[in-house]
């Protein structure tokens, strides 16, 4: 097996919500809680959840943007506070992130030139014609004209937007790459074509994909491993196909029921929900048709019995095989 | 892509529209080049006193503006005044501008035990009533002209600290400062090469809406005697001298003053140009506000295709944007009805013209800019877009109604969502209060909200993106309307939501069809705005799908979306990601669809589109395939034919 | 909102206490020696050096701050050299007047302000838009004092209905109409001027809330016109205009200062000019203390009433 490029060991992070008269912490939030998990070198890992359940706080984490309320977060073997003390800049080439909004993401004061050169100038130590030599070449692998350098962000539509931001990732010929709902604010046409160019990236550069996203559909086409997040948790997990096809989480089960699919009906049912405030133990409690007293109990990440490839998931009433 | 401007051009067009900010400038230019030449002039000495000539009246011999009561020439001591007051004036606001903007970007950009202790210092200064430090400082250090310009400094160092850091806030969450940090940059970088390009419109604008205030700040404290010490004058110094002087010669205290109120004038002019011009929100000339309804253009009576007996008839629909003297359509000529009971599905991806169509119905456009150049919207054959204002307020919100995408913009922030129920009600239908909150308690039980007294009394933001949508659900259905339109109603919530969302719809709908069985109303119309195919099939029985702002096919949902005949639905179908299907549907369309406003004559696909030919470039007809298909496409027109 | 109000008071201790750091350190730096300068022309060194003692000035500063602090509390301001009585006697009398010149300028100017910059927005680009634009145009770019000065030349001088300074007619009843008829002028001066700050800001709050989805959802709904622009419309913008409203007594406080000059009122704003020109350190102490407190509440006093009318901070603070 090879060695796990990017690991998440027991991380748990917390907000303050509110702040005493003093400054100290009265009321925190825990956005990710106990996660564990790693991604091998040249896998691309599919993280899936709604919005809040903790997934782009995790995907901070991971480029150390935000450090862990506690557990490690390790990148080759080291943690990233390590990295950041000791070599920063290797771990700035090595792990790069592309974010949601294609817009925001590209300085609005700067030409595409300038936002692509001066990560070059920070993070390598090229000569002038490499770096102009580097910009060329990365600007083609996602298929732009050198034209483009020219330009200022705004005169990009978000699709193209979207590319610069990929190219900007690659150019220091990262190792991991971090990408936070990448086609969210894209149209279904411009996503698939941003799509392509990730499987494309992937296949040439070989570089490991960390993917979140809140559809499943989405995931499903890039990732061969998946990850599901609730609240802060990972509830299932698992090789892509055979997790959505044999899910035993009733969250999974949920979010894949929730899907409208184009040429089919949604079973729609009028959904009844005790509305009841559990504290603790399993977070889907609230809205989980199966939950009872065992479910304040917190469940563990688990094994599916019978299940290749490493399917786990944390359930104490997972569903039967024939859900 | 759009014409190649660097930013500064873009800034001295868009400054140069303004003609007031124009004025502002060219008043500012003359009292500049005036104030330049002051020394080469040929002007008496405005220190030179002559006791014979004293308190000379305007337009007098030698003395255009007259003399003071030392006989000494206001013209030249004016311009001299000028002078200083400028440079005071201008040194101060660049001083506080430099400083405050500094301590703005530190705090907002570093936070922490920094930003608490520098805007603590910030807030004390500020707690001081505006004039007052001045005073207090002028009062410690003693009169002078340095020391007024000292005091007015530190008393604005504040403000500008305030704004800068506001802005740096607003920015460092933004991703490309993440983007920054993760490329390496070190703080200064960050600072200097992201931040600080971004600021500087916010300072630029600050200094110009501060400057002329500024100006009037050092002349008053000259006024008081506290500035300006003789024989130097400033023009507030001039002014607190003429003073003594009202009664018997008005002209000199009068005139500094009105000098300073031109100065001043033109600099804010240009300050609200200025700001104008770099503020993001005026952006985009939506300088006016929207009216309450959007404005129609043709008074066509028409009465459009006679065989539609549908409850909803819209007929060669065209709304256009129109801006700086030019019409851009962002929908043209889209025709299509709602029968009563039906769910009509209106699918399009972002800028393709869908939500301009949805708003057009009730004139709900935001117009200005928008306008409808023609077409008929009519409801049980009576053309809504056309009715007074009065009438059409009283079918909006009774028969006509609306839910929008983001549920949190769309409810009232400060108003509770009782009050905003129980408006809606006592608005269409005469019920006393008591009866109103008896009606909504029982709308929220009916779109499932738990503890709907506890609800009443809740504001939007108290509430689950969900929940919010259930409100203005509520609010929709508050007055049994015959039409619904929901523009994108499930966009902003998360599936497993959405889910919900639709089911409680359709729910609702199926409920008025039963009712309409009984007889005593007709079911509920629904037009459902989405991007989603999936979401259609779900609670769609016809879509029509639209591209470049117009309708390119027509049908019933299951047939459509199982055989589809225009080459955009084909494509558009083949790259929506199934889960759970076979086969990837990497690609996509190539190329990106035309943007708003620059649709092309012909087909709007013809740039994307695989089996397009010359005869695309033409205006092409929606064409009848059979009685439930329609399409938009030369090449079945070819086939048909 | 009764916890709120506690902890809002509460918050004021902090910002009274900077206030006074601030006061007492602009005093403390003043160069040169004040015992020098009260003494005068009596300034013997030994007498300054007795002087000094007798002030405390001998002291570390911030024995000297604690000290000067601590008689604060205990209402002792110290006595004014130039007018030979306790400071704060001299404050007491002259806040009426401050107070009355400052509330009925804000009257004004909130009553204005709001009402004209409705009407601008309202009436967006119309000849009534560009006619109040105009206008506050003028009011932000003219000095006040000017104004003053202005109004007195046409209302006193020319056409001699108005009476061009002091609170009451010398030697008159001291009526309340005729302190009115003094006060008219003062205060509108004042107040124009703050009310077209006011104007301005309401007009362009008014055109942002009209551009909101909220203000769309309420034409959707089918209310009257009158009911969006006030009901929907008005009702926003006044939460964001309300802190703006406290920063505007800030402005009139500061502002009092001319007007009292130009129209002879005799105010904290006059006495503390005054007291600069004769370099009376402590009454200017004093003054500015007791000026910035009132400023203070008024700010207390906006916060209160913003966190009433916005439901969105209540759960923000505790």
């Amino acid at each position: 097996m090879p060695e796990p490029l990017l690991q998440f060991d027991h991380v748990t992070k917390e907000f303050d919500l509110n702040k005493n008269w003093f400054g100290k912490p009265s009321n925190a939030f825990r956005a990710v809680n106990e996660v564990t998990w790693q991604v091998e070198q040249g896998a691309a890992l599919g993280i899936v959840g709604e919005s809040g359940c903790g997934k782009s706080t995790m995907a901070r984490m991971a480029v150390g943007l935000e450090l862990p309320t506690s557990g490690e977060v390790r990148f080759a073997g080291k943690t990233l506070g390590q990295w950041l003390k000791e070599d920063a800049i290797l771990l700035r080439q090595s792990v790069q992130m592309v974010f949601q909004d294609p817009s925001a993401s590209l300085n609005p004061r700067q030409r595409i030139r300038e936002i692509l050169e001066l990560q070059l100038q920070r993070l390598t130590d090229f000569r002038a014609e490499q770096r102009t030599q580097r910009m060329e070449e990365v600007l083609e692998q996602v298929q732009l004209p050198s034209a483009t350098l020219e330009r200022y962000p705004h005169e990009f539509s978000g699709g193209q937007a979207q590319r610069i931001s990929i190219a900007r990732a690659l150019i220091s010929k990262p190792k991991l790459l971090l990408l936070d709902e990448p086609v969210s604010a894209l149209d279904v046409s411009v996503q698939a074509q941003i799509l392509l160019l990730l499987e494309e990236m992937r296949k040439e550069l070989g570089v490991t994909y960390v993917f979140i996203s809140h559809d499943l559909a989405v995931v499903e086409q890039l990732c061969p491993n998946v990850l599901v997040m609730y609240a802060g948790s990972i509830v299932e997990s698992g090789p892509t196909r055979q997790l959505f096809e044999h899910r035993r989480h009733p969250y999974t089960d949920l979010l894949i029921k929730s899907v409208p699919v184009p040429g089919k009906s949604l079973e729609l049912k009028s959904e009844e929900k005790a509305d009841l405030e559990n504290q603790g133990g399993c977070t889907f409690r609230n809205r989980c048709p199966k939950a009872n007293q065992q479910c304040s109990r917190v469940p563990n990440l688990r094994e599916v019995r019978g299940s290749i490839g490493g399917h786990e998931c944390a359930c104490h009433y997972p569903l039967s095989e024939a859900a | 892509m759009v014409e190649k401007t660097t930013p500064a051009l873009e800034f001295w067009q868009r400054l140069n529209r303004n003609r007031l900010s124009t004025v502002g400038l060219l008043m500012l230019g003359f009292i500049f080049a005036l104030c330049l030449m002051t020394p080469w002039l040929p002007l008496p000495d405005p220190d030179v006193t002559d006791l014979a000539n004293r308190l000379k009246t305007p337009l007098s011999s030698n003395h255009w503006l007259g003399t003071d009561e030392l006989g000494r020439d206001l013209l030249s001591r004016l311009l001299w005044g000028t002078r200083v007051s400028l440079v005071v004036g201008f040194v101060a606001t660049l001083a506080a501008a430099l400083v405050g903007s500094l301590i703005g970007l530190v705090s907002g950009y570093f936070q922490g035990w920094i930003d608490s202790g520098l805007m603590r210092g910030v807030d004390t200064l500020m707690a001081f009533p505006y004039m007052l430090l001045a005073l207090a400082i002028v009062a410690a250090f003693g009169p002078g002209l340095l020391n007024a310009l000292f005091a007015i400094a530190i008393v604005n160092v504040p403000f500008f600290a305030r704004t800068v850091r506001g802005a740096t806030i607003s920015l460092v969450k933004r991703e490309f400062i993440l983007a920054a940090r993760l490329g390496g940059a070190s703080h200064f970088d960050v600072l200097s090469r992201e931040l600080l390009p971004n600021i500087l419109p916010v300072i630029v604008v600050t200094i110009s809406t501060t400057a002329g205030w500024m100006i009037l700040e050092t002349a008053g404290l000259s006024f008081l005697g506290l500035g300006a010490q003789p024989p130097t004058a400033d023009l507030g110094s001039m002014l607190g001298e003429g003073r003594k002087l009202l009664f018997t010669a008005p002209h000199v205290s009068t005139l500094p003053g009105l000098v300073i109120l031109i100065l001043v004038i033109s600099l804010n002019l240009l300050g609200d140009g200025v700001r104008d011009v770099l503020d993001p929100r005026l952006r985009g000339g939506a300088l006016r506000s929207p009216q309450p309804r959007t404005q129609v253009l043709s008074t066509e009576l028409s009465s459009g295709q006679v065989g539609l007996t549908g409850k909803l008839v819209v007929h060669n629909l065209t709304t256009e944007l129109f801006q700086q003297g030019y019409a851009k359509p962002l929908v043209r000529n889209v025709d299509f009805e709602l029968r009563p009971g039906e769910c009509l599905g209106l699918v399009g991806e972002s800028g393709c013209g869908k939500s301009v169509t949805a708003l057009s119905l009730a004139a709900l456009a935001a117009s200005p800019p928008l306008q409808i150049s023609s077409g008929t919207v009519k409801l049980d054959g009576q053309d809504i877009l056309r009715l007074p204002l009065r009438l059409l307020q009283d079918i909006r919100g009774k028969r006509v109604s609306y839910i929008f995408q983001d549920p949190l913009a769309t409810l009232n922030p400060v108003l509770t969502i009782g009050e905003q129920l129980i408006q809606v009600i006592r608005r269409h239908q005469s019920l006393s209060s008591g009866e109103g909150y008896a009606e909504a308690l029982s709308l929220l039980s009916k779109v499932r909200i738990p503890f709907p007294e506890n609800r009443m009394k809740a504001y939007p933001h108290q509430l689950s993106g969900g929940m919010r949508q259930r409100v203005c659900i509520a609010i929709a259905l508050a007055n049994r309307p015959e039409v619904l339109i929901a523009d994108e109603p499930t966009t902003a919530l998360d599936v497993t939501i959405q889910a919900e969302i639709l089911s409680l719809l359709n729910d609702l709908r199926q409920t008025t069809l039963a009712d309409s069985q009984t007889g005593q109303k007709t079911g509920l119309s629904v037009l459902f705005i989405t991007h989603d195919l999936g979401v259609v099939s779900t609670i769609c029985e016809k879509v029509a799908v639209m591209y470049a702002g117009q309708i390119v096919e027509f049908g019933e949902t299951k047939s459509l979306l199982e055989s589809p005949e225009h080459p955009y639905t084909q494509a558009l179908l083949a790259c929506t990601p199934r889960l759970g299907a076979k086969e990837k549907v990497l690609g996509g369309i190539p190329g990106t669809p035309p943007p708003p406003g620059a649709y092309p004559l012909g087909c709007g696909f013809v740039d994307r589109c695989k089996v397009a030919s010359a005869k695309c470039q033409q205006p092409i007809n929606l064409l009848q395939l059979s009685s439930e298909r329609q399409v938009r496409c030369v090449l079945k027109q070819e086939s048909n034919a | 909102m009764f916890r709120y109000t506690i902890h809002r008071l509460l918050l004021t201790i902090p910002v009274l206490v900077g206030i006074s750091v601030v006061v007492f350190l602009i005093m403390a730096l003043i160069p040169g020696d004040p015992a020098t300068a009260i003494l005068g022309a009596f300034a013997t060194p030994e007498n300054a050096t007795k002087l000094r003692a007798e002030l405390g000035l001998d002291r570390p500063l911030i024995v000297q701050y604690f000290t000067w602090a601590g008689n604060l509390l205990s209402g002792d301001f110290g006595r004014s050299y130039a007018l030979n009585r306790p400071v704060l006697d001299e404050l007491l009398e002259r806040m009426g007047p401050t107070l009355l010149l400052a509330g009925s300028a804000l009257c004004v100017c909130v009553f204005l302000g709001l009402i004209s910059g409705l009407l601008a927005a309202v009436k967006q680009y119309t000849w009534v838009d560009q006619g109040l634009t105009l206008f506050t145009l003028i009011g932000i770019s003219a000095p006040s004092f000017w104004l003053g000065l202005m109004a007195v030349s046409l209302f006193t001088v020319q056409l001699g209905w108005l009476p061009a300074s002091g609170m009451y007619t010398p030697y008159g009843d001291e009526s309340l109409g005729d302190l009115l008829v003094h006060l008219l002028m003062p205060a509108v001066t004042l107040g124009l001027v703050a009310s077209s700050v006011i104007a301005r800001l309401t007009r362009t709050s008014m055109l942002e809330q009209l551009r909101q989805d909220y203000v769309r959802t309420a034409r959707a709904k089918g209310e009257r016109e009158t009911a969006v622009v006030i009901k929907h419309a008005f009702r926003n913008a006044l939460v964001g205009l309300i802190p703006v409203l406290g920063l505007q007594a800030g402005f009139v406080l500061g502002g009092a200062v001319y007007i009292e000059t130009v129209f002879q009122w005799p105010g904290i704003g006059r006495m503390l000019v005054n007291a600069i020109s004769t370099r009376d350190i402590l009454l200017v102490q004093g003054g500015v203390m007791m000026v910035a407190t009132i400023y203070v509440l008024f700010n207390l006093l906006a916060d209160l009433i913003q966190h009433a009318l916005d439901p969105r901070i209540q759960h923000s603070h505790g």
